[in-house]
């Protein structure tokens, strides 16, 4: 049982501490990766709040094959696309800092310079470039992981991967940057 | 940005609204559709709405068993709509294959597979053999493909090779298909199962986890005769209640465990509780899905039940799949520890507790509380002449897995994470490690280290090897790995490595030393390393890592999946590489690989011997050595490095 699966199944049990847990755990991530479907740090946090909620209201009980975190990341894209439907509209990207770093006094462990430059490079790539490269190489799924998430198969996810890289890789080399050096 | 405190709050704010929301929502929904909903409600079967009244089974044998069922049934606390809908949790995980071949065994006609029987399993414990992926015998190779599979024919795939370095080549594939009625996958897509090779390797038995048309879940024992490898035919199939969990070869029987859920969600669904129908609330083991119930004298009914599920233990003769013996015990387990004289089944549980941690003296809610506790549950049976219970028990903390407890002469030695939440101001929070040793006769705690790790840490890995025990606790990335000497409970003493970089997950004895294969200080490394126990007092630490390599790249947490041959210094493991920058020359590279490493124990290092293109799926990689090369067993094929 994967440590979210525990702590979710504490806090339906009555631990009202592992909520806040379950929170450190997971929710940066889970901002990050909304974050490349709204384009909107206060959207993102709403989304991602709202996936947490609907997890805890509807209750469902959790058992040890699937990883609860693949499933949270699957509910929050699910919610994005929802919340893209009816809210057809883009903001600019000057609140994205706000989703690479926290002021919380606990101090989680915010993105390594590396990976927050590629992550801000990343929000000018189509959508689906955004996500599959943010699953993969910001929050550290497998591929196999992340098709699941995406709702695709893994063959489409690798390749959606190399496309991805090399669009990537083009937009780096337009910017100017020196992508050995990265 | 909002702080941690302000996102939970904001959930839990969120939380209200809906609820209030849905209460809006049912009442106006109620009025409007009572009669049609009282309709639906009195068609379905009971799912909790009511708990049933059993008297009239006060005369059946299993009379205490439904009380017991009953009494769990009231307690579940799902809504009638979370009941009209499946368990979530779909796996999709593996490779895809499409099997297309009749059931008849393909290629050339080899000659016999060969008459012994070799280990390629790391087994935990000597003479007690784990089923696995991969087998072999002195000529062959028998690996077993699990995977996705989406088409109209889900099965299993066996496939044979025969073994000849780099001349090796399959013979033969044989498919495992599902037969009376039942499927190997019906909510998922995933099918996966383990197998067991005979002494003699005439017979292979693959245990895998099948669905009847009922919505019962079984798992299915196939005994294959590989006498012939271009000729593989089915010569016996039985049934045994549940989802297999584990199972173990010793003395000529097979034991396979398995977790039934009765009344419940499982992973496969919902199962439906009708006490006129015994096969949906008592196990069964049989050569067909109308197999003999387990008698009520064997089922064991522990008072601090949670839930409505089973673990069945099933002792099969190894040639003929009889049925030798049979027992349950009322509730699930999460793991199985098997040594030659026990079975130890454990679950890791969740209780509320006044002043201090005391097994048995829960409190009803956590109103009346001061803290909540993690607990790791464990029953202990003797199984060698049939099965006996020997008791249980709880202790603080919760278990990782079954790598993390052994058993030497009667007594169960355990490593634990302890985790306290506390309620109240004056109880403070606790994350650390403790050891406990249990004695399987009395199940009484006779010794214990409490609390021994870092403020913090976790356990991430361990290992037992007669009086000395190793475990690696971690907290974030970064571990110590302690040693503990057990040779005398009254005086256990331990000495570390201090905190070092990354953690283990995999901790395993290697010519004197201690190998760990884990993570290293970042998500994403995988960190090699070795360790060496010091004899020098003046030492700071009395163990110490001496040789270490690292690769950026993604690996398998599957103890099965890393391959260890200390004969020959060599350790592999299947990858997924990123050494290479993010954004690559050639962004196509080819990622999949196998990594073999070799230990120079002259120099103190770790070498790299391969890293080449291998396709296969990281837990799904098995390795054996032989004659001077490692052959390398996966989901697209096979691979052999001479070393």
């Amino acid at each position: 049982m994967d440590n979210g699966a525990i702590l979710y199944t504490a806090y339906l049990n009555g631990d009202e501490s592992a909520l806040e847990q379950l929170v450190k755990l997971y929710y940066d991530g889970l901002v990050r990766f909304a974050y490349c479907f709204v384009k909107s740090a206060a959207v993102a946090e709403d989304v991602v709040a709202d996936a947490y909620a609907t997890l805890i209201v509807k209750r469902k009980r959790f058992f040890s094959r699937a990883s609860f975190k693949t499933y949270l990341y699957k509910t929050v894209r699910n919610k994005c696309i929802d919340y893209l439907r009816f809210h057809k509209r883009f903001v600019p990207l000057d609140d994205l800092q706000n989703v690479l770093s926290t002021n919380d006094v606990d101090g989680a462990v915010e993105m390594n310079e590396r990976l927050a430059f590629l992550y801000k490079c990343m929000q000018s790539l189509a959508p689906q470039y955004r996500y599959v490269l943010t699953l993969v190489y910001i929050e550290s799924f497998s591929v196999d992981e992340a098709s699941r998430i995406m709702g695709k198969t893994a063959k489409q996810t690798y390749n959606l991967l190399a496309r991805a890289k090399q669009t990537l890789k083009k937009l780096l080399i337009d910017k100017g940057i020196n992508y050995e050096d990265l | 940005m909002k702080t941690y405190n302000e996102r939970t709050q904001s959930i839990k704010n969120k939380v209200k609204a809906k609820r209030d929301r849905r209460l809006v929502i049912w009442t106006a929904s109620s009025v409007a559709c009572a009669l049609l909903v009282l309709t639906v409600v009195c068609s379905l079967p009971i799912l909790g709405t009511g708990v049933p009244n059993i008297n009239a089974y006060k005369n059946d044998e299993y009379y205490p068993l439904i009380k017991k069922i009953n009494s769990q049934i009231g307690d579940n606390k799902y809504s009638i709509f979370d009941k009209l809908s499946q368990g979530f949790g779909s796996k999709d995980d593996g490779n895809v294959f499409e099997p297309s071949s009749p059931d008849v065994s393909e290629g050339d006609n080899s000659s016999s597979s060969g008459n012994k029987y070799e280990e390629t399993t790391l087994n935990q414990v000597d003479g007690i053999v784990e089923s696995d992926l991969l087998k072999r015998s002195s000529t062959h190779a028998f690996y077993l493909k699990n995977g996705y599979s989406k088409n109209e024919d889900p099965c299993l795939l066996l496939q044979i090779y025969r073994l000849d370095g780099a001349d090796t080549e399959k013979v033969t594939e044989y498919f495992i298909r599902p037969k009376d009625g039942t499927s190997f996958c019906k909510y998922s897509a995933y099918i996966d199962g383990e197998m067991f090779l005979s002494d003699d390797a005439s017979r292979i038995t693959v245990i895998a986890t099948c669905i009847s048309e009922q919505n019962i879940v079984y798992t299915t024992v196939i005994s294959l005769d590989v006498t012939d490898v271009s000729n593989v035919t089915e010569v016996n199939r039985v049934y045994v209640s549940g989802e297999y969990l584990s199972s173990r070869k010793t003395d000529g029987s097979l034991l396979v465990i398995t977790n039934f859920n009765a009344g419940h969600y499982g992973y496969y669904g919902y199962n439906a509780i009708d006490y006129d129908e015994k096969q949906t609330y008592i196990p069964q083991c049989g050569s067909d899905l109308n197999g003999a119930f387990i008698p009520i004298e064997n089922i064991h009914i522990p008072d601090n039940c949670q839930q409505t599920n089973y673990t069945v233990l099933a002792l099969l003769d190894e040639t003929s799949l009889s049925v030798v013996d049979s027992h349950a015990v009322f509730s699930y387990t999460q793991d199985v520890y098997v040594s030659q004289d026990y079975i130890v089944v454990m679950r890791n549980n969740y209780y509320c507790y006044k002043n201090q941690f005391e097994y048995g003296h829960e409190t009803e809610s956590s109103s009346n509380a001061d803290f909540n506790a993690y607990v790791c549950e464990i029953v202990a049976l003797k199984y060698k002449d049939g099965f006996e219970f020997k008791g249980e028990t709880g202790l603080d903390g919760f278990v990782k897995d079954r790598y993390s407890m052994d058993e030497k002469d009667g007594v169960l030695r355990v490593f634990v994470t302890v985790r306290h939440s506390k309620y109240t101001a004056t109880s403070p929070s606790v994350i650390n490690v403790s050891l406990y040793c249990v004695n399987l006769e009395n199940m009484q705690t006779v010794a214990s280290k409490e609390r021994f790790a870092p403020s913090g840490d976790e356990v991430k890995s361990a290992r037992f090897d007669g009086n000395k025990a190793y475990v690696c606790t971690a907290r974030l990335n970064t571990d110590p790995v302690f040693c503990f000497d057990l040779i005398d409970l009254n005086n256990i003493s331990f000495v570390d490595t201090g905190e070092i970089d990354g953690f283990s997950v995999n901790l395993i004895k290697f010519n004197g030393l201690l190998l760990g294969i884990g993570q290293g200080a970042d998500n994403g490394i995988l960190k090699v390393e070795l360790y060496k126990e010091t004899d020098d007092n003046s030492a700071e630490n009395g163990i110490v890592s001496i040789a270490k390599f690292k690769r950026i790249c993604r690996f398998s947490y599957e103890y099965k999946a890393h391959f260890v041959n200390a004969d020959n210094n060599l350790i592999g493991l299947q990858i997924y590489d990123m050494q290479d920058d993010l954004i690559t020359s050639n962004p196509n590279a080819i990622k999949n690989k196998y990594l073999l490493l070799k230990y120079d124990a002259q120099n103190c290092e770790l070498q790299q011997v391969y890293l080449d293109e291998f396709d296969s799926h990281t837990d799904y990689t098995r390795a054996f050595y032989k004659d001077n090369g490692v052959y390398v067993f996966g989901t697209s094929g096979f691979l052999f490095i001479e070393v």
